[in-house]
């Protein structure tokens, strides 16, 4: 493992972060659809309002599609897919070639799905090969701070989605315990407001608005 | 054998997986394309590989003397061998490389040479590549890929282990580094070959950098990093000589590296290949190289060329001008298969355009005749039909040696009409067996 410059440090935090924004959301639109099934409502306009995302779905079938596979739409996981094999094929040489693969899968794989009248059956496979990528990962990158620069981006994107959508203040204070321990394990940039504000959400377990976490989720690291 | 091709879908399934890919801008969009392969490999026995090799080797090394002369002594051209306007009269000839010996004293380090087998069983170059030719990687990649697919075939076939190139390559820039890290320089990931770029920055263990990871201070070329800068000692860089610094060359060009020029001069850094290797790769200089070898080596050229002829001379324009129709007319300022027309193609009016072309600007055609070569087969769908082939072989030049890689890139045409291989225009690759027995 070479040196590291500041583009191929904010390469690595977004490879974590892609990751993690195609697992979860594929995870969060498989139940989606198959809450479908049994003609169950999905407030899709709430989840797009929660994740800032354009409303431009005529119903939530359309919404379920749309939302996955079109690729002229910037939010969509297939845009996010792509994002995560680009950020990939810039770190080759970083993160091997057998690590690459895993995406390279990951995306033939949303590309099938798109195709089928069974999506869910190769999402499974958009899955896997996302697991088996980070298994990859570990094991081909050697250097440590290097190895936590992307799995912090994962963490990230972990918690500006969990606290989107909603989720409970343990669940959440778990998270971000996880993020301060290894925060210290990159060279990252922090700002020293935002990781006073989580600090004191997530350890002293202080009453702090979500809007207001957020923002500093996403503001944490100067990247 | 059969084996292998019974696995072709494994394998570019494979390769697929590995995004084994290569881009084309079409209509001004950049896309990326799985690059075909075809399981049925070009096969040289060991007989022929000896020859070759070393005719490959001494063309190389033919080129390198060379460039050291005329950007330094220029015996060639006091002597006549070369006449002068053939080089200063070269795009790729650079005034700004006058004086300037590259360390180690190489200056192309990865020389990509483009050679035909005819039907009479000559190899016949067809063209030098000294600047940054690409393709390597290609059947690098898929040789691993195809042992797997099919141990059986490695097990009963003698075939030279061609993955070492990585080391190959590490070794070639080790031997010229000045000090400090290995960077291969890419202009980035919308670039045609960028698969190529971070795969060999992979396998030969270097950093793989674009044009905001570097900069020059104090005449020395430094990497950005987050932990205190780095000097670069070698720079395989894969951006055009025009491009690479702004204050040197091109000065729009903001894929370079400003200063780079002056670092290269104060011998700071080893740039593969080496600024200003156009002026020996130059289609009209491709007809001198058989003389270099006996002017520089002393030995007869091992290699030949295809029968060249150089509009620029009065007898061989007569010529050109009395056969046109059954010439393959080059464009000495194109590249990747562009500006090759086929005398035998052009309609009577064409003829008579191209003719008054070549007479009112000699030096910038050369003529070839048209070598029938031989046809490989290739699998379309299920059935095997013949196609025309190239080889692309590399030769790689350290400071202490220059060795034949013993693989190479065999591109063939998908289209049964053309003679045209290259990959922006359709064609596929093969891989390449050179036998060790």
């Amino acid at each position: 493992m070479g040196p590291v410059t500041l583009s191929k440090q904010n390469r690595l935090f977004w490879l974590g972060r892609y990751a993690e924004r195609v697992y979860m959301t594929v995870q969060f639109l498989m139940k989606a659809y198959d809450s479908l099934l049994d003609s169950t409502a999905i407030d899709y306009a709430d989840f797009c309002r929660r994740l800032g995302a354009e409303n431009v779905y005529s119903d939530a079938e359309d919404f379920c599609r749309r939302y996955l596979f079109d690729e002229n739409q910037p939010c969509s996981v297939r845009a996010s897919m792509e994002a995560l094999l680009g950020n990939g094929m810039v770190l080759r040489e970083t993160i091997s070639t057998p690590t690459l693969s895993y995406l390279q899968m990951a995306e033939s794989a949303m590309e099938m799905a798109s195709r089928s009248e069974a999506p869910a059956v190769e999402l499974q496979w958009v899955l896997d090969d996302i697991m088996a990528f980070r298994g990859s990962f570990d094991e081909a990158v050697d250097h440590e701070g290097v190895r936590n620069i992307t799995k912090t981006g994962g963490t990230v994107e972990r918690l500006s989605l969990m606290l989107r959508l909603g989720w409970q203040p343990e669940r959440l204070r778990q998270e971000m315990r996880k993020l301060l321990n290894r925060l210290y394990k990159t060279d990252l940039v922090t700002d020293p407001e935002a990781l006073k504000t989580i600090t004191d959400y997530a350890v002293e377990e202080a009453d702090i608005p979500k809007p207001e976490l957020l923002r500093c989720v996403e503001g944490l690291f100067v990247v | 054998m059969e084996d292998l091709i019974r696995h072709a879908e494994q394998i570019n399934r494979q390769l697929a997986r590995h995004g084994v890919k290569f881009g084309i801008y079409k209509n001004g969009t950049f896309e990326e394309r799985l690059f075909p392969f075809d399981a049925i490999p070009r096969v040289i026995t060991a007989a022929e590989w000896e020859v070759l090799s070393r005719g490959l080797v001494q063309r190389v090394r033919a080129l390198n003397l060379f460039l050291k002369d005329i950007y330094g002594e220029k015996r060639i051209l006091a002597d006549g061998v070369v006449p002068e306007e053939f080089v200063y009269r070269s795009p790729g000839y650079l005034a700004q490389c006058e004086g300037i010996l590259p360390p180690g004293g190489v200056y192309s380090h990865i020389s990509g040479i483009d050679l035909v087998k005819g039907k009479d069983g000559v190899w016949y170059v067809l063209e030098d590549n000294l600047r940054i030719p690409s393709g390597a990687s290609y059947p690098l990649i898929a040789r691993g890929l195809c042992r797997r697919c099919s141990p059986e075939t490695f097990r009963h076939n003698a075939v030279m282990d061609n993955r070492q190139y990585g080391d190959l390559l590490r070794r070639t820039m080790d031997s010229v580094n000045t000090g400090g890290i290995n960077v291969v320089f890419t202009p980035g990931r919308y670039n045609a070959a960028y698969f190529e770029h971070s795969f060999l920055a992979e396998q030969t263990d270097s950093v793989l950098a674009e044009a905001g990871d570097l900069y020059v201070r104090d005449n020395v070329l430094y990497y950005r990093a987050t932990h205190g800068d780095c000097r670069v000692g070698a720079l395989y860089r894969r951006v055009s000589d025009e491009y690479m610094d702004p204050l040197a060359f091109e000065p729009s060009s903001l894929i370079g590296i400003p200063n780079l020029m002056a670092a290269y001069r104060a011998g700071n850094v080893a740039v593969l290949n080496a600024f200003g290797n156009g002026a020996a790769d130059d289609k009209g200089i491709y007809y001198f190289v058989p003389k270099m070898v006996e002017y520089y080596l002393g030995e007869k050229a091992i290699l030949h060329n295809a029968p060249t002829y150089l509009p620029f001379y009065e007898e061989d324009r007569r010529y050109v001008l009395d056969h046109l129709d059954s010439l393959v007319i080059k464009d000495v300022a194109e590249a990747g298969g562009y500006g090759v027309v086929f005398g035998s193609k052009l309609s009577r009016a064409e003829l008579a355009r191209m003719r008054d072309t070549i007479l009112a600007q000699p030096r910038r055609f050369i003529a070839q005749e048209v070598i029938d070569f031989e046809d490989l087969p290739i699998m379309e769908g299920s059935d095997r039909v013949e196609r025309k082939a190239d080889l692309r072989a590399f030769v790689l030049s350290g400071a202490k040696d220059t060795v034949a890689w013993p693989s190479g890139l065999t591109r063939f045409s998908r289209n049964p009409d053309s003679f045209i291989v290259n990959s922006s225009q359709g064609g596929g690759f093969k891989d390449t067996w050179v036998l060790s027995h």
